[in-house]
């Protein structure tokens, strides 16, 4: 399974897929919806996308006119898109704070038009699964995982209360992330 | 959407159930099947028809289109008294509020249904007082319903659900209205009592910590039944989900 | 804020529209009902107070006629059964007293008739009813004079000289003009009292039980209305406006109804004749007490019912279970009987004790303020002896909140103790049946006529040429021999109470042919061999329809062998066949054999009745009672059973929830539906019990001390259980009016909406 934290390559892949882009319009929009007022380093900008291509799943293209070195275009490959649905789609480990990961995923799903309801179904599974696990651990274990469990449990009910909320939402986020 | 497999030799099933309320449509083809023994859960927001959907499995709604099957035989075309009679043999109910009757003692409460299907009353009170002890008021039988706690009601209509023996045991919303600590009290000693009985339960809720107590969790939406959102978890699946559940927990 | 009142209850959607309607339904019976009681009893203190001019008593008529005043002779005549009273006038001097109803005196040759005999003397052959009267018709009675539309009353001319010679004639130089001291006048204006009380209280009950309607749903809205910052007083203002405009327009439906009826209502009679249409009105005090006391009175009903209530912004949360009621409650009720038998205590023959009055008042108030502790008591040994579920559920709910149960049933109890009451007050006629010996002779004439033989054996001849009469003679042993005895005179509408006694024989003082006996079979029969013999025919002239058809001839009677013809011709017996030859008859013997003794000034004899007519004024006596009894019992099993309906379909509103959920989990309909039947039926029997137990102990006592001397001790016939059981059955199955409402409202697909 992935990883619950924010992904910076997964994200920029995402956002590569819309349409082939140079550096600073990747940072740009990274900062302007994913960043919660921090802003993304150009190092890091190039370096991630330079991990990238190395790992074939963006190709740079041609250099065009001007100064520096990020007036390079990048645009996906067919691998990159394969990660991306890959990472669309599979759950993420159901552990409490997870809201910017989800988030990240819903907007990203949105923007690229793909099913957002549907990861959000495999999620909402996936934390029910859970949820049952940590329920039956408490009717047999020890005092000190049932604490344990109630707390996880409390915080997964959480995650879903906002799963419930944003599906309800969906439309509406469409439209706000439509019209950038 | 796709169409959850229907099982063969299942206890209680609905097939394609379609139900209105007027102009509402509140079930557009909606299935499910429950097997003997588990506890399904049917979670889904609020007008999602998850509460038709138990009513029609109970028999208390006839649908409009659409079969249900109890243990073998068709449950929909039975008439109002054989489904009452039905409702007090075989099924218990559990609701969220107001199901006792106020100027009957717990007891009374407990021993109504079996009264009720004529069984004699030494019997019944003493059924009902064993599973007042079961249900941690063995102290309370006397007491009116006005007297009791919200919990302590509530524990009194599992009791009172429990001890006709049913072969199902229907529940809608039935920690809506306590706190956690209370609501967690109910639902271990309805679900734990359940199986030992060997009874079927069907929780409808929106609460996920309820429905994280069933063997099974469908979600309803928009008169449909979705896919299951999870199987495992519980008792059943536990050689499933062994060692690698319990060592996440503790972290 | 009266506007928002009335704004709310026109305006607060079908179902509180429903219920507006409904209590206005309720009151407009109880209005209808309660107008129509005052309007008899106007009528009937309208008759009571009516001069009465035949209680005139004169003087005995001097030798020599005075120059002023009037010779007066009244009494009384019959046809089919119906009384014709009759005065015989001869003005003395010219300013003779006018009796009621006519201008002026009639001449000699001269008569007044009330309207319906002037119409029946024109319908009517002569020889029948007209030659009774000499003379011809100059006019007719006005209402002064008269009780009803259907009196028979005749005022004839006469010269002095003629009217002196006749028997029972008295000079009278002023008419009476005080009301008639009939004995049974204070007895009716107690049934009158009970009868309107009959419908009063319990259409009280009705109105507050209609106020309280669906309480809860009332009770959501008020908190509604306190939550944005109502006071209660603004609350109490609203309730008002509501019951008002509820009882309002029921009391101007029950007028309505009222006025329509009121035609029939005069032709029914109650007491006595046909009231005229003009006294029977409630008046415009009764008009004006129901449209304005009726609104007020529910007002006030919605006040008190308020008054237990704290109606809080939040409402009514939890019912906590209401305290039980006590052992004090019957306190009232104790009070009340005690009160009512001191209040008989100083009862006199004129006028009831007046702590009788609110003694009764109280005892009702107490019947109900006891109930529920009765309830209470019934519920619990009711709980321990009864077994089922739909037993638990009853008793525990009327052990729980026993003043609920009660109200539903109040009125019906109010109608149980006032149908006991008024059925014990009649006094019943035993007897009444006919025995066969009556029946054999309910068409034979009894005349007493005295006469010389000649003149006997004319009028046999006469008698013997009228079609379909068969005469009987019975002669005087003793020649001469003037019966003995005094006739008392007969008043219009006279009470049981007064014996008629008819000139006797001394024993064996008549003689009877054997073949006359052989026609009057039932009578006796002579010894074989005899032509006739002597006999005591005493008994004949009883007014006791058993004594009179006694057998006054056996084998034992001494045998008489003289000559019959030379006897005096005591008394005649007539069969006749039918009701033309009866009157015929009586017509041919008052013109040919007028009565020739009376028992002095101012009584003068009766005419001749058949033992049919004998018995059936005893029988109209009772009749005109026993409707008394039935009008007021209905009157209150009809309010009682509108109250019963309206508190039961009210309850289950309140109940919904909780027995749609115990459907749901699978009761029948069917036990449902016996609980709410033994929630009634349970304090209904208890309280039953009790009411009429009370209110036979004191009817009784007032009967002893208001009724005439010697009328028989009342039981309670079979009537008044036939009445009681199909009034009470009849107002308890409107409740399963109430079922099917039950089954649908409880239909478990209606839990959708919990």
């Amino acid at each position: 399974m992935y990883s619950q934290l924010v992904s910076v390559p997964l994200t920029l892949l995402g956002l590569l897929e819309r349409e082939p882009s140079h550096g600073y319009d990747l940072k740009r929009d990274y900062d302007a919806f994913f960043g919660r007022g921090k802003q993304l380093p150009f190092g890091q900008v190039y370096a991630t996308l330079g991990r990238l291509a190395r790992d074939g799943k963006i190709v740079p293209g041609a250099v065009e006119p001007g100064d520096g070195p990020d007036r390079r275009r990048y645009a996906i490959t067919e691998a990159g898109r394969d990660e991306v649905d890959t990472w669309l789609a599979e759950a993420v480990e159901p552990e409490p704070h997870l809201q910017t990961v989800l988030f990240a995923k819903v907007t990203l799903a949105l923007m690229l038009g793909k099913p957002a309801e549907a990861y959000l179904d495999t999620q909402r599974a996936a934390h029910i699964r859970r949820m049952q696990e940590l329920t039956e651990i408490k009717r047999t274990g020890p005092l000190v995982d049932v604490l344990l469990a109630d707390h996880a449990l409390f915080h997964l009910e959480a995650d879903l209360r906002w799963i419930d909320l944003t599906s309800a939402r969906l439309a509406e986020l469409a439209e706000a992330v439509g019209t950038r | 959407m796709s169409t959850p497999v229907v099982l063969r030799g299942c206890l209680l099933e609905a097939r394609d159930i379609v139900k209105s309320f007027g102009q509402t449509p509140a079930l557009r083809g909606a299935s499910i099947a429950v097997g003997q023994g588990e506890i399904l859960a049917i979670m889904g927001p609020s007008g999602s028809g998850k509460s038709t959907l138990l009513h029609c499995l109970a028999g208390i709604f006839q649908p409009d289109r659409g079969e249900v099957w109890f243990d073998g035989h068709r449950l929909d075309t039975l008439g109002e008294a054989e489904r009452t009679r039905l409702r007090r043999t075989a099924f218990g109910f559990v609701f969220q509020f107001g199901q006792l009757v106020p100027e009957l003692t717990a007891a009374d409460n407990v021993a109504l249904p079996l009264l009720l299907n004529r069984t004699s009353r030494k019997l019944a009170y003493k059924t009902a007082g064993t599973w007042l002890d079961r249900l941690g008021l063995g102290d309370k039988g006397g007491r009116r319903t006005g007297e009791l706690s919200g919990g302590e009601a509530q524990r009194v209509a599992v009791a009172r659900a429990l001890a006709l023996a049913p072969t199902v045991v229907f529940t809608d919303e039935p920690t809506g209205s306590l706190d956690s600590l209370t609501g967690e009290k109910v639902m271990d000693l309805l679900t734990g009592l359940a199986r030992q009985q060997g009874a079927t339960v069907v929780v409808v809720t929106h609460d996920a910590r309820v429905a994280s107590y069933a063997d099974r969790v469908v979600m309803v939406r928009d008169g449909r039944v979705s896919a299951d959102l999870g199987t495992g978890g519980g008792p059943r699946s536990a050689a499933a989900a062994s060692g690698p559940a319990s060592a996440r927990a503790v972290r | 804020m009266i506007r928002l009142g009335l704004q709310l209850t026109l305006h607060s959607g079908r179902e509180a529209f429903v219920r507006l309607l409904v209590t206005a339904a309720a009151v407009a019976v109880g209005v209808a009902l309660l107008l129509g009681v005052l309007a008899e009893f106007h009528a009937f203190q309208a008759n009571a107070s009516q001069p009465c001019w035949s209680c005139t008593q004169g003087a005995s008529v001097p030798s020599a006629l005075p120059a002023h005043g009037e010779l007066w002779n009244d009494s009384v005549d019959f046809y089919q059964g119906q009384t014709i009273t009759r005065l015989d006038v001869a003005a003395l001097g010219s300013r003779a007293p006018v009796p009621p109803g006519i201008a002026r005196l009639p001449a000699p040759g001269e008569y007044y008739a009330s309207p319906a005999l002037a119409a029946l003397l024109r319908s009517v052959p002569a020889g029948e009813l007209g030659d009774r009267f000499p003379g011809h018709l100059a006019g007719t009675i006005g209402q002064p004079a008269l009780n009803g539309i259907n009196d028979l009353v005749i005022y004839i001319g006469y010269t002095p000289a003629a009217l002196k010679a006749v028997p029972g004639t008295s000079w009278v130089t002023s008419i009476a003009t005080a009301p008639p001291a009939e004995v049974f006048t204070s007895f009716f204006r107690y049934a009158f009292l009970v009868g309107i009380l009959a419908v009063l209280f319990p259409m009280l009950v009705l109105i507050s039980t209609a106020t309280r309607l669906a309480a809860d749903r009332r009770e959501e809205r008020f908190a509604a209305l306190r939550l944005v910052g109502g006071t209660p007083a603004d609350i109490r203002v609203i309730a008002s406006v509501e019951a008002m405009v509820s009882a309002f327009l029921g009391a101007v439906l029950g007028t309505v109804i009222f006025v329509l009826v009121r035609p029939a209502l005069a032709g029914a009679a109650l007491i006595g004749t046909p009231y005229f249409e003009s006294d029977l009105t409630p008046t415009v005090w009764g008009y004006l007490a129901m449209l304005i006391g009726v609104p007020v009175a529910a007002a006030v009903a919605a006040l008190i019912s308020l008054r237990r209530v704290q109606i809080s912004p939040l409402g009514v949360s939890r019912r906590a279970t209401p305290k039980p009621p006590t052992f004090w409650r019957l306190a009232p009720l104790v009070l009340g009987v005690a009160l009512f038998v001191f209040g008989l205590s100083r009862t006199s023959r004129d006028s009831i004790g007046a702590p009788a009055y609110p003694g009764l008042l109280i005892t009702m108030v107490g019947l109900v303020i006891a109930g529920p502790w009765l309830t209470a008591q019934a519920a619990r040994l009711f709980g321990r002896v009864a077994r089922g579920s739909s037993a638990l559920l009853a008793s525990r709910r009327l052990a729980d909140n026993p003043r609920a149960a009660f109200r539903s049933v109040t009125g019906l109890i109010l109608a149980v103790f006032l149908g006991t009451m008024v059925g014990t007050l009649i006094p019943a006629v035993n007897a009444t049946e006919a025995s066969p010996s009556a029946a054999a002779l309910s068409n034979v004439l009894l005349d007493q006529v005295g006469l010389s033989p000649q003149a006997g054996a004319q009028l046999l001849s006469g008698l013997g040429r009228i079609n379909g009469a068969t005469a009987y003679p019975l002669y005087s042993l003793y020649p001469q021999a003037p019966p003995t005895g005094s006739q008392v005179k007969a008043k219009p509408g006279s009470g049981p109470g007064d014996g008629r006694r008819r000139a006797r024989g001394s024993a064996g003082s008549t003689v009877v042919s054997c073949s006359v006996m052989r026609g009057l079979a039932v009578l006796g029969q002579c010894a074989p061999g005899l032509a006739a013999v002597q006999a005591d025919t005493s008994n004949l002239f009883s007014d006791n329809p058993s004594d009179n058809t006694k057998p006054f001839v056996s084998a034992s009677n001494t045998a008489y062998t003289g000559d019959l013809a030379k006897l005096p011709l005591q008394a005649v017996l007539v069969r006749v066949n039918d009701p033309a030859a009866l009157e015929r008859v009586r017509t041919f013997l008052a013109v040919n054999a007028p009565p020739q003794e009376s028992g002095g000034p101012g009584q003068s004899p009766t005419p001749p009745r058949t033992f049919g007519e004998t018995l059936q004024i005893r029988l109209d006596r009772a009749a005109t009672l026993e409707k008394l009894v039935y009008a007021a019992v209905a009157l209150t099993l009809i309010v009682a059973g509108c109250s019963l309906t309206v508190a039961v379909g009210g309850g289950l509103v309140d109940r919904k929830r909780p027995f749609t959920l115990l459907r749901v989990s699978g009761t029948q309909v069917g036990v449902l539906s016996t609980v709410v039947l033994l929630e009634a039926a349970v304090p209904l029997a208890a309280a039953t019990l009790i009411a009429a137990g009370i209110a036979y102990g004191t009817s009784m006592l007032a009967f002893i001390r208001l009724a005439p001397a010697g009328t028989a001790i009342p039981q309670l016939g079979h009537d008044y259980y036939t009445l009681m059981a199909i009034g009470l059955v009849a107002a308890f199955a409107v409740i399963t009016v109430t079922l099917p409402l039950l089954n649908r409202m409880t239909a478990p697909n209606t839990i959708r909406f919990e």
